[in-house]
């Protein structure tokens, strides 16, 4: 498929896929905070201003992960930043219940152009996805570079040279996105057929539907 | 410039060890099932407090439950409100 599999002694690249790296979850409203005498559960409200180092205990889970810090960073960097792999179901909620291989094809390609939130990972028994997976880019994991270089054992694959330009390119689109309200140019009877759809959409002023024709903008 | 930090100096523990794999998640997809809101008002009386290893632990599983949990509603949710444009057969 759309995989290599590098020799465990080549050198850490952007896209590459490890599985079984732990992804650390923490609640800032339920700090375990790991004291001489106990364990004791605060806000990080009240730890924030203390200005010294607490130990805390936080829920960790392997995961599998694709590397994501570019090739030169990769090289030199102290820590590795990694974005969470699950289960293509799992991150793109439209599949749920997809199985005929032509919504398929249209889910990999085109939704894969309107949601930038994820990059679809074929399934491939060498690499271990027995499932179509998703890098999930709302999900990241961050781990010292030299830990995960002798952990090489746990890389089985990486992206190939076409998937991981691709891969690349989705990175930067994702941190470029800006928020912005898609309805904001329609018209009147535009906007009424995007309510009729999304009611949670808030008109803007030069949109008002009940006080009738637009006003130009000043 | 104002020089503190905060340097939370993690001590990491694995209250949850199925390994990663694609192989489906029959350990998260069990406690979906559970009662979420009877697990949700469990720890809001302990905020301040000290509190057992065994409490401790446990509040951390919940914590990592709950993350996961919120990840596939926010990813159903999107579904809902996305671009609805025809797959058909």
């Amino acid at each position: 498929m759309i995989y290599e599999y590098p020799e465990q002694s080549a050198p850490l690249r952007q896209g590459d896929i490890f599985l079984g790296l732990p992804r650390i979850d923490i609640s800032l409203e339920k700090v375990l905070l790991a004291e001489t005498y106990g364990e004791r559960i605060a806000k990080w409200a009240e730890l924030a201003g203390q200005n010294r180092p607490v130990n805390i205990i936080v829920p960790v889970r392997p995961v599998a992960a694709i590397v994501a810090t570019q090739d030169c960073d990769t090289v030199h960097s102290r820590d590795i930043t990694l974005c969470e792999i699950r289960e293509f179901r799992d991150v793109e909620g439209k599949s749920k219940d997809t199985a005929a291989p032509k919504k398929w094809k249209n889910i990999i390609t085109q939704q894969a152009r309107i949601n930038q939130k994820w990059f679809y990972l074929p399934p491939d028994e060498r690499v271990g996805f027995r499932d179509k997976m998703a890098v999930d880019f709302l999900v990241t994991l961050r781990v010292p570079r030299a830990d995960l270089e002798s952990l090489r054992s746990l890389r089985t694959g990486r992206l190939n040279l076409i998937a991981d330009e691709h891969f690349r390119e989705r990175i930067a689109e994702f941190f470029r996105r800006y928020p912005y309200d898609e309805w904001y140019p329609l018209n009147k009877e535009e906007l009424e057929a995007y309510l009729a759809e999304y009611p949670d959409a808030k008109a803007f002023p030069w949109q008002s539907i009940a006080s009738g024709p637009e006003k130009a903008p000043r | 410039m104002r020089g503190w930090f905060v340097w939370p100096a993690g001590r990491v523990l694995a209250v949850a060890a199925s390994p990663a794999t694609a192989i489906r998640d029959y350990w998260f997809l069990e406690r979906q099932r559970r009662d979420t809101s009877r697990v949700a008002g469990i720890f809001e009386g302990v905020i301040g407090r000290p509190i057992s290893r065994a409490e401790a632990l446990r509040v951390a599983s919940h914590i990592l439950e709950q993350a996961e949990r919120e990840r596939v509603e926010l990813a159903e949710w999107e579904a809902q409100r996305g671009v609805q444009w025809e797959v058909g057969e």
